[in-house]
C-alpha cells in the first residue's frame, strides 16, 4: 500500500480542526502550569522545613511519574472525591499539574540565577521578604529562562495526544477514528505527525532565535 | 590599642571581642571597635582582613561566632530567635550600605531605584518619595538620568545613584564599602567628590572601607588599621597614615604607596 | 489487606512487561544515543544530516505519536512488529534521539584544547573521538542521560495505549474489573516512583565508578 495523497488533503481540514483543540489544551495547561509551578518554588523556599520538604518530594513525585497515569488518576479518581469534571477540563489539570513540577525547577534555576548582590541590597534598604522575591529578585530571574519556558510549552504540545485516553477528542485521536472509519491509517497518522513536526520546529526555532536576542 | 574615644556620649557603633570564622578561615580574631556618632572613620588594611565583613555584620547580613556588636542602642545577636528578627530590622532602618558592586535594581529606572525603599518600607507616598529622590540626584549630580536605566550608565554613575539609593531611606550610619574599587580610575574621583561632600555637610556617621589613601586623609575623623581580624592602630589620619606607631602600619602603607 | 493481594498479581505481572520494555528501550536507547550523537559531529556531510534528520524527527514528535505510527501505520507498509518490539524499538529510538543531543554536547564540551593535542600527536579522528575527547566527556553525560532513561521510563506507560499488558495496561484492566480506583492508581504512581528512584541510584553508581576509574580530579 502506498501513501494516497488525494485522501490525505481530503482529510486535512478535519484534522486541523482538531489541532484546535490541542492548542486550547496546551494554552490551558501552560497558564496553569505556570502559576502552579511558581507556587512550588514559594513553597521550596518556605521558613519551615516541613513545607519545604513536603513541596520538594511532590514536585519529585509529580515529575518521576508518567503523566497518563496521573492524567488517569485525575479522570477516575476525583469524580469518587466529588468533582466531576469535563475530560478536556481534567486534561488540562493534568497537563498543568504535570508540567508545573518542570516549571518550578526552571523558575528555581531562574531565581538563583540573579546574583547576591541584588537580595543584599534589598536587605540593606530593609525591603522585606515578600517585597524582595516578587519585586526585585523574581522580575530578574524570568528573563533569562523564557526560552526553557518556551520549550516546556513545545513539550506540553507534544504531549496533548495523551489526552485522547481520558477521551478528548484531539488530533491524534481524530486520525485515529478516520483511520478506523476507512481503514486508511496511513495518512491521517502521518499528516499528524508531520503537523506535530512543522509546528514543534518552527516554535523550537523562534525559541532558540529569541534566547539569541536576550543574551546580552 | 582598641579605641580613641575622646567624647562622653555612649558610641552609636560598639564591637567588642568579636570573633567570627568561614569555615577553617578566621576573619575576625577578638575585634574591638567603637565609632562616635556624626564620626568619620576609615578602614584600611591588606585585603582579606575582614574590613567587608565588618561592615557586612554591622548591616545584619552577617552574624558572629562570637563577641557583642550593639548598633545604635540595639544589640544584635543576642539570644531570642523572633526578637533578633525585630531587632535587625531596626537596625537595617538606621544604617545604609554602598556595595563595591553597585548592586542596583537592573529591572528599574533611576528614580525608582531611589524611590523604592522609601515607598515600600517607609510608607512614604509615590509623589513625597520621587520629590525627595529628586533632590537626592541633584545632590549627586544625576538629575538628569533619573528615567534611566542602570545599563546605560557609567560605573561612576551607577555608584553615585547607589549612594542616592541608600541616602533615600535617611540612614543615621552610612557604610561604605570598597565604594570605588571596581570603578575605571578616571571614574572614581566623581564618587569620592559625593563622599566628600557627605562628609563635610552631613552628621551621618560614616564607616568607610577604602584603599585611597589620599582620600581617608582628607575626610576621616579617624582612620583604623585592620589586619589578622584585630584592629592593629587607629587614630587621627594624620599620625595613622604619617607617622603609625606600629610596625605593621608601616610595612602596609609602604606596601600601598609602592602599588 | 487480602483484598490488596488480588491486586497483585496483574500488577506484577505487568510490572515484568514494564521492567523488560524499559530495559530494552535502555539499551537500544545507549546504542543510538552513541551513534547518533557521534555521527553530528562527523566529518562527512551526509552523516551528520542522517543523525540531525533521526534527531530532529524523534525529539520533534511525542512518543505516543511515534508508537501510534509504528504500531497503526508502519504494517500498511508491510512492516509489521508485535507490541513489545514497537515499544522497544520506537521508545528507545525516541530516547536515543535525546541522548544523542546529551553526547554530542558532553563531548563538545570537553576543552578544545585535548583536541588538538589529539591531532598534534597524529591520532586519527576516530581515536580522538573514542580515546581521548569521549572518556572526558563520559561524567558529563550520566546526569542528563538518567533524566533521559526516566523519561523513557515514564513513557513506558504509553505502550499500555498500543496494548502491551504493562503496568498501565493492567492497572485500567483491574479497575474495569474491582473499580478499586483509589487504591489502584495509588499503588501504580508509588511504584513508577519506586523504579525512577531505582534508575536514578544506578546512575548516580554508575557516576562514581566512572570518575573513580577515569582518575578525572586531576588537573589538566
Amino acid at each position: 500500500m502506498s501513501f494516497d495523497l488525494e485522501f490525505a488533503w481530503r482529510v486535512l481540514p478535519e484534522l486541523l480542526s482538531a489541532l484546535r483543540l490541542t492548542l486550547v489544551a496546551t494554552l490551558g495547561g501552560m497558564s496553569i502550569a505556570a502559576v502552579w509551578g511558581l507556587l512550588w518554588t514559594v513553597l521550596r523556599r518556605a521558613r519551615s522545613p516541613l513545607v519545604r520538604g513536603s513541596a520538594a518530594f511532590a514536585v519529585q513525585f509529580v515529575r518521576n511519574t508518567p503523566l497518563l497515569v496521573q492524567l488517569h488518576f485525575l479522570f477516575y479518581v476525583l469524580p469518587e472525591a466529588g468533582l466531576r469534571l469535563a475530560p478536556l477540563a481534567c486534561g488540562i489539570l493534568g497537563l498543568g499539574l504535570h508540567y508545573s513540577a518542570y516549571l518550578s525547577e526552571v523558575y528555581r534555576a531562574g531565581i538563583e540565577g540573579v546574583p547576591r548582590g541584588q537580595w543584599e541590597a534589598a536587605s540593606a534598604l530593609g525591603l522585606g521578604r515578600g517585597t524582595t522575591f516578587f519585586r526585585i529578585v523574581l522580575p530578574q530571574a524570568i528573563r533569562p529562562i523564557l526560552p526553557a519556558l518556551g520549550n516546556h510549552f513545545v513539550g506540553m504540545f507534544k504531549d496533548t495526544p495523551l489526552l485522547a485516553a481520558i477521551t478528548v477528542v484531539e488530533v491524534m485521536q481524530r486520525a485515529k477514528i478516520i483511520g478506523s472509519e476507512t481503514f486508511r491509517y496511513l495518512e491521517p497518522l502521518t499528516l499528524v505527525a508531520v503537523l506535530f513536526l512543522v509546528l514543534t520546529v518552527v516554535t523550537s526555532r523562534a525559541i532558540h532565535r529569541l534566547e539569541g536576542a536576550h543574551a546580552h | 590599642m582598641l579605641t580613641d574615644a575622646t567624647t562622653e556620649a555612649p558610641p552609636i557603633v560598639e564591637m567588642e571581642g568579636v570573633y567570627k570564622a568561614f569555615g577553617e578561615a578566621v576573619v575576625l580574631d577578638g575585634f574591638s571597635l567603637a565609632v562616635q556618632a556624626a564620626e568619620k572613620l576609615a578602614i584600611i588594611g591588606p585585603s582579606g582582613s575582614g574590613k567587608s565583613t565588618i561592615l557586612r555584620i554591622l548591616m545584619t547580613l552577617e552574624g558572629v561566632d562570637r563577641g557583642a556588636v550593639v548598633v545604635d542602642g540595639i544589640p544584635l545577636f543576642g539570644d531570642g530567635r523572633s526578637d533578633a528578627d525585630e531587632r535587625a530590622k531596626r537596625v537595617r532602618s538606621r544604617v545604609g550600605m554602598v556595595f563595591q558592586q553597585f548592586n542596583l535594581f537592573p529591572h528599574m529606572s533611576v528614580l525608582d531605584n531611589v524611590t523604592f525603599a522609601p515607598r515600600h518600607v517607609s510608607k512614604v507616598p509615590r509623589a513625597e518619595a520621587e520629590t525627595s529622590a529628586r533632590e537626592l540626584l541633584e545632590q549627586v549630580g544625576l538629575s538628569d538620568k533619573a528615567h534611566e536605566y542602570p545599563a546605560r550608565l557609567s560605573g561612576g554613575q551607577r555608584q553615585r545613584v547607589a549612594i542616592a539609593r541608600a541616602l533615600a531611606m535617611r540612614p543615621k550610619i552610612m557604610l561604605l564599602d570598597e565604594v570605588t574599587s571596581a570603578l575605571d580610575p578616571e571614574l572614581v574621583g566623581e564618587v569620592l567628590g559625593v563622599l566628600r561632600h557627605l562628609a563635610r555637610e552631613t552628621r551621618m556617621t560614616m564607616l568607610i572601607v577604602t584603599h585611597e589613601m589620599r582620600f581617608a586623609r582628607e575626610v576621616a575623623d579617624r582612620v583604623a588599621f585592620i589586619d589578622g581580624g584585630r584592629v592593629v592602630e587607629a587614630g587621627p589620619p594624620s599620625r595613622v597614615l604619617e607617622d603609625p606607631a606600629e610596625a605593621r602600619t608601616r610595612r602596609f602603607l609602604e606596601r600601598v604607596l609602592e602599588a | 489487606m487480602a483484598a490488596l493481594r488480588e491486586l497483585l498479581p496483574p500488577l506484577l505481572e505487568g510490572l515484568g512487561v514494564t521492567v523488560q520494555l524499559a530495559l530494552g528501550g535502555s539499551a537500544v536507547a545507549v546504542l543510538a544515543a552513541l551513534f547518533g550523537g557521534t555521527a553530528r559531529l562527523a566529518r562527512s556531510r551526509p552523516i551528520r544530516w542522517a543523525a540531525a534528520a533521526y534527531v530532529e524527527t524523534f525529539r520533534g514528535t511525542s512518543a505516543l505519536v511515534q508508537l501510534f505510527w509504528a504500531y497503526f501505520a508502519l504494517p500498511l507498509l508491510g512492516v509489521r512488529l508485535g507490541p513489545m518490539t514497537t515499544g522497544i524499538a520506537v521508545l528507545g529510538l525516541n530516547a536515543g534521539a535525546y541522548g544523542a543531543e546529551v553526547v554530542r554536547g558532553a563531548v563538545r564540551a570537553v576543552p578544545r584544547a585535548q583536541l588538538d593535542a589529539g591531532r598534534s600527536l597524529g591520532l586519527n579522528e576516530r581515536q580522538i573521538l573514542w580515546r581521548v575527547l569521549f572518556p572526558q566527556a563520559l561524567p558529563a553525560m550520566l546526569p542528563p542521560g538518567g533524566n533521559v532513561l526516566i523519561e523513557l521510563l515514564k513513557n513506558t506507560a504509553l505502550a499500555s495505549l498500543i496494548t502491551l499488558g504493562e503496568l498501565t495496561f493492567q492497572s485500567q484492566v483491574l479497575r474495569a474489573e474491582t473499580l478499586r480506583t483509589v487504591e489502584i492508581f495509588t499503588l501504580l504512581l508509588l511504584t513508577y516512583f519506586g523504579l525512577s528512584l531505582v534508575v536514578a541510584q544506578a546512575i548516580g553508581w554508575l557516576e562514581r565508578r566512572v570518575r573513580r576509574r577515569g582518575h578525572l580530579e586531576v588537573a589538566r
